[in-house]
């Protein structure tokens, strides 16, 4: 296989230099080679923001919509043609802030896709100002004062809504972002992946620390469909910070799978005919 | 609705909206009745292109439904269904005869070239899907070059801005014209749209008067070219409107130079009666008042 298939020629990126989403970039473009997708196979979805910008510096399909909602169109996608793979990619103000009823919803509701999210604990595109995962006391251009807000935990938020996949990985280890990014496309179900790009990858390494195993769902101590082992993964509020998977469950039906347009059709809805038939035949039902 | 709206505008989507109108500002009064969502759905987001359809009663709503999908899939542009709750709440029978189906949607194309945006005379680019045919399909809310990436290139906003204002001209010239009836000779002339159409016609009818012809607006946007001619050569216009501020006037008055000397508007939340109509235009007509 062409190994600079997603590559895209010619392009200018608008990241900072060492910005940790160049890492992230290649991580996802390496995933998707390995695992033996084309261009054509997959759509990347995303909003507004600097991940958001991602689609535009490879080769596929995109979406590139407005502010918070890259999961709604990933998700109305999915269901218009359930063989593309389809990846939601945004930072955390994108996914968490303007995003974040979608967030919870997209869980819930739970279609084949991935979300990725660049969690860089601010908006990067507008220069730095406090994201829902800034912490408490943190000062910028804006919030000259500090943060008041407790920030968003959107691994915990994840689990308790009943993700099916859930991860953590660090931009600055591109193999493990990679594994994890494969792992996370072939789940079937929703998969909400967090990173840390940020500017700083090497103060952020001391901060980080590689969790052996996965917490899967019917292991061990669980209440209401998680692993509270996981959850509590996901509570360390100071670092180190737990990465890799920390939960995995199998076998949850999918969003699309519901859907009566594919009850007995797998189709694409543009390989369909307009049921003009059923139409005339409703119409004409009324009429007696 | 004009965030939405604006980015179909923009990625060139075909989407088909029902806005079925009720008093506001905000949630105003939720299960009451209005026409005062015509501003709203003629300037929903910059400068972004699409078609208003106002169907007057239920076979014409199906009809001009059928309307809106063919002009959103041709120019790949929003178009925009507007009823209101006295519609929505109304039901009677229909003649099946009077029923046109659904026609053949288009099929998007298989895309063979990786340009989805590319121009053409008509600004209408070939529609591809993904997964379909060796093409990318990008769609994008910024302004893009034709592949669908983003680019702030000032000549590429032009270029791209030229392309789908363009489509406008092809809508423009299968506009609806607005259905007209009276003396070709008239005097005075009455302007309504939408649901109210029905309304005044029987009121009209009552009235009995031969100086007066009736201008009943289905198409709102673009709008047919041939309103002007009939609006100048009217001495007297009288608009007859469910909201405040005489919409249908404005927007004659911004296109055309020519708006309603008289209006007779309705806001209470309710729909105008056959009588109320007759009375109220029975007196406008005749000059004594009767415009409040």
């Amino acid at each position: 296989m062409d190994s600079g298939i997603f590559d895209l020629a010619g392009i200018d990126i608008s990241w900072c230099p060492g910005c940790g989403d160049f890492k992230i970039l290649d991580s996802i473009k390496n995933a998707l080679r390995e695992l033996e997708l084309t261009p054509h196979d997959v759509v990347m979805v995303s909003g507004i923001g600097q991940a958001a910008k991602t689609p535009h510096y490879m080769r596929s399909h995109f979406f590139n919509g407005l502010h918070g909602r890259a999961l709604s169109n990933a998700t109305a996608i999915k269901a218009a043609n359930k063989s593309l793979k389809i990846i939601a990619i945004g930072g955390d103000g994108d996914m968490y802030g303007e995003g974040g009823n979608h967030f919870t919803h997209t869980i819930r509701r739970n279609p084949d896709i991935t979300n990725l999210v660049f969690n860089n604990m601010v908006y990067g595109l507008t220069k730095g100002q406090a994201s829902p995962t800034s912490p408490v006391g943190f000062r910028t251009s804006v919030q000259v004062d500090g943060v008041q807000s407790r920030p968003f935990n959107p691994l915990a938020a994840s689990l308790v809504n009943g993700a099916t996949f859930v991860a953590r990985a660090f931009a600055g280890d591109g193999e493990q972002t990679k594994e994890i990014i494969k792992r996370a496309i072939l789940h079937k179900g929703v998969f909400p992946c967090r990173y840390f790009p940020a500017l700083r990858l090497v103060q952020q390494r001391q901060y980080l620390q590689v969790v052996p195993g996965e917490h899967l769902h019917g292991g061990g101590a669980r209440r209401g469909g998680f692993s509270c082992k996981a959850l509590e993964l996901a509570l360390v509020e100071e670092g180190p910070f737990p990465l890799g998977v920390l939960y995995r469950r199998e076998g949850v039906p999918v969003f699309e799978d519901t859907l009566a347009a594919y009850r007995n059709d797998d189709r694409p809805l543009f390989r369909r005919e307009a049921p003009r038939k059923a139409v005339k035949e409703l119409i004409d039902s009324m009429c007696c | 609705m004009g965030e939405g709206l604006s980015l179909a505008g923009v990625m060139e989507t075909p989407v088909v909206v029902h806005l079925a109108q009720r008093p506001g500002p905000a949630t105003g009064m939720a299960t009451r009745t209005e026409q005062a969502d015509l501003d709203l759905a003629l300037f929903p987001g910059t400068e972004s292109f699409h078609g208003r359809f106002c169907p007057r009663d239920n076979g014409e709503r199906l009809c001009h439904s059928t309307e809106g999908f063919p002009s959103a899939l041709k120019y790949q542009t929003p178009a925009i269904v507007l009823t209101d709750q006295y519609f929505m709440n109304a039901f009677y029978n229909l003649d099946p005869e009077s029923l046109e189906y659904l026609g053949e949607p288009p099929l998007p194309t298989e895309l063979r070239k990786t340009r989805r945006y590319e121009d053409s005379p008509d600004g209408c680019s070939p529609f591809g899907v993904p997964g379909w045919g060796k093409g990318i399909v990008g769609a994008d809310s910024h302004e893009h070059d034709e592949i669908g990436h983003v680019y702030e290139d000032f000549k590429l906003r032009k270029r791209m801005q030229d392309k789908r204002l363009r489509k406008l001209d092809g809508m423009a010239a299968e506009a609806l014209p607005p259905f007209f009836s009276g003396p070709e000779g008239f005097e005075k002339l009455v302007i309504c749209w939408g649901s109210t159409i029905p309304i005044v016609r029987e009121a009209l009818s009552l009235l009995e008067r031969s100086d007066t012809a009736l201008l009943a607006f289905e198409q709102l946007w673009p709008l047919h070219g041939g309103t002007g001619e009939v609006l100048a050569k009217a001495p007297f216009i009288v608009s007859v409107e469910g909201n405040s501020t005489g919409q249908l006037s404005r927007l004659l008055q911004s296109v055309f130079g020519r708006g309603s000397d008289e209006a007779i508007l309705k806001y209470s939340g309710l729909q105008f009666s056959v009588e109320e109509v007759a009375e109220r235009l029975g007196m406008v007509l005749s000059g004594k008042g009767g415009n409040r």
